[in-house]
């Protein structure tokens, strides 16, 4: 560990936050309908899309419409998908000649893709055609990013309501933000990781001749504009196996700056944006502060355990002053410990070095991070209603410990909402350690592992977090092209998604209709350090509780057998 | 949904092989049950 090292992670997640800032100025104005210096340009489309659809903007929902509305949405989006992939050799533009996927690879792609995860169980270079990757990929970074930032709107509006039942309209929101956020912010970053020295091409691959004068087929995409989505919308799945470890995805330390940014900075912006639209801009500020302090202190625990030998190296006597497996030399490790603090607390899954390749505490605090709920900051939108959730169950325990009656941001919080609340927090375990238990007494469950033991049962716990946490990356250990692991994970990914927001919803709907309140000398303050310090807690110790076990089975005690092999040699 | 298959797909749709056929149908209909499961536990979630 050395300074330089420390700052590289300080400047990071400070630039992140300090960028959240006017991009959730700008968030909010597009949630509240207002007007925007892109309004000459995407008005016009807007109006048009409105009425080719016939949504009417200024009708809006109750909680129920807009929670059906997204399903429909999503379960069109997702046999749409399925069909694009599982035909796509029957499709134009497949210059490789790649065949359709397999039924349980299309299930998979198509829900993860649907459900803004992005679990890959395939080599995205050698199995998905040109077409797929641009009409059936990249366009669901957008929509599913932009359905999570609808969601987070909703829960905003929900706020800000004084006894009313309107959400906003599903649909108006779907079009505001994916014209007017992610499709501007995205092609300017696209246009930067062009000039960077990102490949944009439609060509399949290009030659190349080896200094050996061997020959090399070289495997090209239309690469900066999927890397762009695909860290701004949380996205994560990458255009090439390697994922942003891959010179093409990933070349150099200022692209991998932006990468890093892009993945954090709308979810900070989306707390920006609440604190506007409830006009409770020191309550939002004290979230923003537990997101940042969660993220430093995962980045600060992978950079303290990422510079250590390799145990297996150092008991072969070899020279490893830091372990350097997984990692590409032109990051490093610090810039690795704070990609994979970020990528894990958000739901990004894109990754700049093997998680497998971590030391075992630092591929768990990376898996911890996944585990905690995906807020700290979050997916896009997904990062706030889940932050919100738990700042609920934290001024409901306060609440109960001093006898006041909980409130948050003007609105009672009673017995219904914690319901909804805990149906919500809950699918987390029950899917993460439910289909675990299942997979590692099971011979298909089995099948699929490279390593056994200790780091065995971390690879399954570690995929069956990711999917359901929406992460996406992987222990990469774990072969997941099979029938029961594409199966089973997609279930999780629908799951950790859709089981998680219909409750929020529901939350939305019971606060949106209750009275907005002023607070009194009895009122709970949520804006300062024993708020912040209470909520760190209660994710902390909901986390710790329901997951300790069994990560005590897996990567802590993997970290033992590592110090033994170290002492022993 | 096989008839959604075969309009979008035609005589290509019909000429895959019968298992794959019979897994297509399986896992489009678990996808789409699922979120029809989805919209009735939004339902029932208001008589909390």
């Amino acid at each position: 560990m050395n300074a330089q090292g420390w700052a590289e992670i300080a400047l990071t997640i400070g630039l992140t936050v300090a960028l959240g800032w006017p991009l959730g100025i700008y968030l909010g104005r597009v949630w509240a309908g207002e007007s925007t210096w892109l309004d000459p340009v995407l008005k016009p489309v807007e109006r048009i899309l409105y009425a080719a659809c016939g949504v009417k903007p200024e009708k809006g929902q109750n909680w129920v419409a807009y929670a059906m509305s997204m399903l429909a949405f999503s379960a069109v989006s997702f046999v749409i998908l399925y069909l694009i992939l599982r035909f796509q050799h029957l499709l134009p533009m497949n210059p490789q000649k790649f065949a359709g996927l397999s039924p349980h690879l299309s299930f998979n792609t198509a829900v993860s893709f649907v459900t803004n995860t992005n679990w890959q169980s395939y080599v995205p270079e050698t199995t998905v055609s040109t077409f797929s990757q641009m009409a059936g990929l990249t366009s669901h970074n957008f929509l599913s990013a932009a359905a999570g930032i609808a969601l987070a709107a909703a829960v905003a509006r929900a706020f800000a309501a004084n006894r009313a039942d309107n959400l906003g309209d599903f649909w108006v929101d779907l079009t505001r933000i994916s014209l007017y956020v992610l499709l501007p912010f995205s092609l300017v970053i696209a246009l930067a990781y062009v000039a960077l020295g990102e490949p944009q091409s439609l060509l399949a691959n290009a030659a190349a001749h080896t200094v050996e004068g061997g020959k090399q087929t070289i495997a090209l995409f239309p690469t900066a504009s999927q890397e762009a989505i695909k860290q701004f919308g949380t996205n994560g799945g990458g255009i090439f196996n390697a994922n942003s470890a891959h010179p093409f995805e990933n070349p150099n330390a200022i692209t991998n700056l932006i990468e890093i940014i892009s993945m954090n900075v709308l979810s900070y912006a989306c707390v920006v944006a609440f604190g506007r639209l409830v006009l409770a801009r020191k309550d939002a500020r004290a979230l923003v502060a537990v997101m940042a302090i969660f993220v430093l202190g995962a980045s600060a625990a992978i950079y303290a355990t990422e510079v250590q030998p390799a145990p297996a190296l150092v008991a072969a006597h070899a020279d490893a002053s830091v372990n350097m497996e997984g990692k590409e030399v032109r990051f490093g490790a610090p810039s690795t410990a704070v990609w994979a603090a970020n990528t894990t607390g958000a739901s990004d899954g894109g990754v700049n070095g093997m998680h497998d390749s971590f030391m075992p505490l630092g591929g768990g605090v990376a898996m911890f991070m996944i585990q905690l709920g995906e807020m700290l900051p979050g997916g896009v939108g997904s990062g706030l209603y889940g932050m919100v959730v738990m700042a609920l169950i934290a001024v409901f325990v306060a609440g109960l410990m001093v006898g006041r009656t909980p409130e948050y941001l003007g609105k009672k919080v009673e017995a219904r909402e914690i319901k909804y609340a805990m149906l919500a927090v809950l699918i987390l375990p029950l899917c993460i350690l439910g289909f675990s238990a299942v997979a590692v007494v099971i011979k298909d469950g089995l099948a699929g592992l490279l390593n056994h033991g200790a780091h065995g049962l971390s690879e399954i716990l570690y995929a069956y977090s990711s999917a359901t946490g929406n992460n996406g990356s992987a222990f990469a250990g774990l072969t997941a092209n099979t029938p029961w692991y594409n199966t089973t994970l997609g279930i999780a990914m629908l799951l950790g998604r859709f089981a998680y927001v219909i409750p929020v919803l529901a939350i939305a709907g019971s606060l949106a209709a209750k009275p907005k309140l002023p607070a009194t000398n009895g009122t709970f303050p949520t804006d300062g350090p024993l708020f912040v310090s209470l909520l760190i807690g209660v994710i902390l110790i909901m986390g710790g509780l329901q997951f300790f076990p069994a990560l005590a089975l897996g990567p802590i005690v993997e970290h033992f057998q590592a110090l033994q092999m170290v002492a022993a040699r | 949904m096989e008839p959604l298959c075969a309009a979008a797909l035609g005589s290509r749709f019909n000429s895959a092989r019968p298992e794959e056929r019979m897994l297509d149908l399986l896992y489009l209909a678990l996808g789409v049950i699922v979120f029809a499961l989805f919209g009735a536990y939004a339902i029932g979630l208001r008589r909390i």
